[in-house]
């Protein structure tokens, strides 16, 4: 135990000291990191938690920027804490009334579902040029403000990024360990089974998924500080793609698989990019090469050994091992 | 009590991400059909040239051009332009005794990618200045991050007003002529014919909408018996153009405006001849219609009788600076060089120019130099306005016709519409 809370500790020292030591790309990219870390982990809760195959997530991401965007555009408010809960409750919203329709249905349909309305709220972004600056989006964002403080700087972008990325994974941590998160996993496993039991499936999926929107709003809500400006591509399904990819990447069995994940395809694609021109190729390789070989993602495979060896039946993430038919056990 | 076990959504989101990964490899190389061309170009291989032994004092001059997509060909031919530049400026001894290095990167992938990439090549590889930029959308952010990254930014394709009217700032200049100065020039060319019913085909974003809106407007003022009939918008990488094509046929039109460009320009003449399109219309205009990025692709397959323009021109000027300069290029690439090749040279020159009379690369110092500045480019004497960093400059039309000896359309019946009348009071604020 004393060596992973020493790594733990050094972690947190690394993550606190980061903008001292980082250049201002990197310390652009660490924001971007953290932004999609928190992204991957609630679309997660979806995918690993929630059995729920979404193609619709870029929704809340590109609502969390675009209301952050609005609000100081359009409104000149440019205060986390006004602009933040601001983002998460119109995604929420956002969430209720789409979710209505979604969670009832299951596989295939709730993926087509869910990419439908994700390809409206698109439509209406780079559509309204009136309100949303159609497909130019909202360029100029000013930095955010915080109390009497313009987190004008990368490094003071980077602590509020930290602060709610960090405080977003504690949450959903939380949330997934909880009897809520245990009650999600047996919907998942065996829906028909979790009626019987008393579980109102469709509330509890409705509510999972109310949740994932809030918190990727506010990881869209940071990604558009950080670029300073919200696109209609932050809404397109390529960007729902590009975060199931994450997910699967680094492991949807695994709480913080998707972190590395997201970090992983986010340093990676500028580097790709300068190796060479084709670098959406050698991404689209990775995941492959990941699918085929470690079929549970990077870190899906040792929160596997872990609960084996430990023998840990309330392992991190949903129940990864693989092998035994015994599906209804 | 959790022995639960992988179920079959597991199974369906591996499927999905397999389905994904193969599409992003397909995309890819759908991708990469035009491009191909380019990773063979001195442009892409040049950026790594000096890498290591490039010391601080090298002056680094970032470029962002489509590389990928539709749009491919303008990158490489912008990025031609400005390589050959620096290699004459290196042979000559560079910019105040320093060498010019430039990297090149993918503007392609949409806008965040084109702000990441941008931002790598300040931030990350320490670029001093940005040259190129093909998407007005792009631009539109752009000039953003050059704000904030405190970067001089010289665009030399991307074409919307704004950059250089409602979003100015002091970091965008433009060596090219805008969309607006383009889509007049046509007016005074269509006020000409003796036609009334005019109908649009564009791209179904910023650069398109603005253009038709600016030709509609200018050409009601000149010939206020004018009726617009029918407006169109395809979707930017449009592969089919039929419905569009189809409405405004229906809509009785005589003349068609459009600023249709690079791969959509291509595919949307193809398409139209399939529906006898330009015969059954009087006249078809194209601002951008005699780039070598449309010519060359089309070959024998271009109509004659268009109307078309480029930003600069490589047959419009019989002068020894011009023809010195089309012979150098095509000995070097074996290609004629398009409008973007001469306005990425051109932007690298007026750098040289900038940073040799402000005695350093220090950004402030150069913008002060480039604003008002006026360069002997090949075509001629072009300036800078001070006022909001715009190049107004005579814009060449002309109809295309097929030549064998340059293997492509060209134009033909060529005149000039003067700067003069392309030219409108600056918008920007200061």
């Amino acid at each position: 135990m004393g060596r992973r809370e020493g790594l733990r500790i050094l972690g947190a020292v690394a993550a606190l000291l980061f903008p001292w030591v980082a250049g201002d790309y990197a310390r652009f990219l660490a924001v971007e990191v953290l932004a999609l870390a928190l992204f991957a982990v609630s679309y997660n809760l979806l995918l690993g938690y929630g059995g729920m195959l979404s193609l619709g997530h870029a929704a809340p991401f590109g609502i969390g920027a675009y209301t952050v965007a609005l609000l100081a555009l359009r409104g000149g408010q440019s205060s986390v804490l006004v602009a933040l809960p601001a983002a998460v409750a119109a995604a929420m919203l956002a969430a209720l009334l789409t979710g209505l329709f979604v969670v009832r249905s299951s596989q295939v349909f709730f993926t087509m579902l869910t990419l439908a309305f994700a390809q409206m709220f698109y439509a209406l972004a780079s559509r309204w040029y009136a309100v949303t600056g159609g497909d130019t989006g909202l360029p100029g964002l000013p930095p955010p403000s915080l109390g009497p403080w313009t987190l004008s700087s990368g490094t003071a972008l980077y602590y509020l990024a930290l602060l709610l990325a960090g405080g977003g994974l504690w949450a959903l941590w939380r949330l997934v360990r909880s009897p809520f998160g245990l009650t999600l996993r047996a919907t998942r496993e065996n829906p028909r089974r979790s009626a019987f039991l008393g579980v109102r499936v469709a509330r509890v999926r409705l509510a999972t998924y109310v949740v994932a929107w809030g918190w990727a709003a506010v990881a869209g809500a940071l990604w558009a500080w950080n670029q300073r400006a919200a696109f209609p591509d932050t809404l397109y399904w390529s960007r729902s793609a590009e975060v199931m990819a994450m997910t699967i990447l680094g492991g949807q069995g695994s709480f913080f698989g998707p972190v590395l994940g997201a970090a992983l395809i986010t340093v990676l694609e500028p580097l790709l990019n300068r190796l060479w021109e084709y670098w959406s190729l050698s991404l689209g390789l990775v995941v492959i090469l990941v699918v085929f070989l470690l079929p549970q993602g990077l870190l899906g495979g040792r929160a596997e050994r872990r609960r084996g060896r430990l023998g840990d039946v309330r392992g991190e993430g949903a129940g990864q091992r693989a092998g035994s038919g015994a599906r209804s056990a | 009590m959790e022995r639960i076990r992988p179920g079959r959504p597991r199974r369906a989101g591996r499927l999905a991400a397999l389905a994904l990964g193969l599409s992003l490899v397909l995309s890819a190389c759908g991708g990469s059909a035009k491009p191909a061309g380019s990773s063979t170009t001195p442009a892409s291989s040049g950026s790594a040239g000096q890498g290591a032994t490039a010391a601080a004092s090298t002056i680094k001059i970032g470029v962002l051009h489509m590389l990928s997509g539709p749009y491919a060909l303008y990158g490489k031919y912008g990025s031609q332009g400005i390589q050959m530049a620096v290699d004459e400026v290196n042979a000559q001894g560079g910019i105040l005794g320093r060498k010019v290095e430039v990297k090149v990167e993918d503007e392609n992938g949409g806008t965040s990618h084109a702000v990441s990439s941008m931002r790598d090549l300040i931030q990350n590889w320490g670029a001093q200045f940005i040259v190129g930029v093909d998407s007005s959308g792009d631009a539109l952010a752009l000039v953003d991050v050059a704000k904030q990254l405190k970067t001089p930014m010289i665009v030399t394709h991307a074409a919307t007003p704004k950059i250089t009217g409602q979003l100015w700032n002091p970091y965008v200049f433009r060596v090219t002529t805008n969309s607006r100065s383009d889509a007049w020039a046509a007016a005074y060319i269509a006020a000409k014919m003796p036609i009334t019913k005019w109908a649009g085909i564009n791209p179904d974003y910023e650069y398109g909408h603005s253009s038709w809106q600016d030709f509609s407007s200018k050409l009601k003022e000149l010939r206020p018996d004018v009726q617009f009939v029918d407006e169109e918008y395809a979707p930017a990488g449009a592969q089919d153009f039929s419905s569009y094509i189809a409405k405004v046929l229906q809509s009785g039109a005589q003349g068609v405006f459009s600023v249709e460009w690079a791969g959509d320009l291509v595919t949307f003449i193809r398409q139209a001849k399939g529906f006898g399109f330009f015969d059954k219309i009087q006249a078809f205009m194209d601002p951008v219609g005699a780039a070598i990025a449309v010519a060359r692709p089309l070959g024998k397959e271009y109509p004659n009788g268009l109307w078309v323009s480029a930003r600069y021109y490589f047959l419009a000027h019989d002068t020894p600076a011009n023809n010195q300069f089309v012979q150098n290029y095509y000995s070097r690439y074996h290609e004629y060089p398009d409008y973007v090749s001469h306005e990425g040279y051109k932007a690298v020159y007026m750098l040289k120019k900038a940073i040799e009379a402000a005695g350093s690369t220090q950004a402030d110092a150069v913008i002060q130099q480039l604003e008002g500045m006026c360069i002997d480019a090949p075509e001629g004497r072009d300036c800078i306005r001070a006022q909001d960093h715009q190049m107004f400059k005579d814009l060449v039309w002309g109809r295309s016709q097929y030549s064998d000896q340059y293997g492509m359309a060209v134009m033909t019946d060529m005149q000039v519409i003067p700067a003069a009348q392309v030219t409108y009071p600056p918008e920007n604020k200061r």
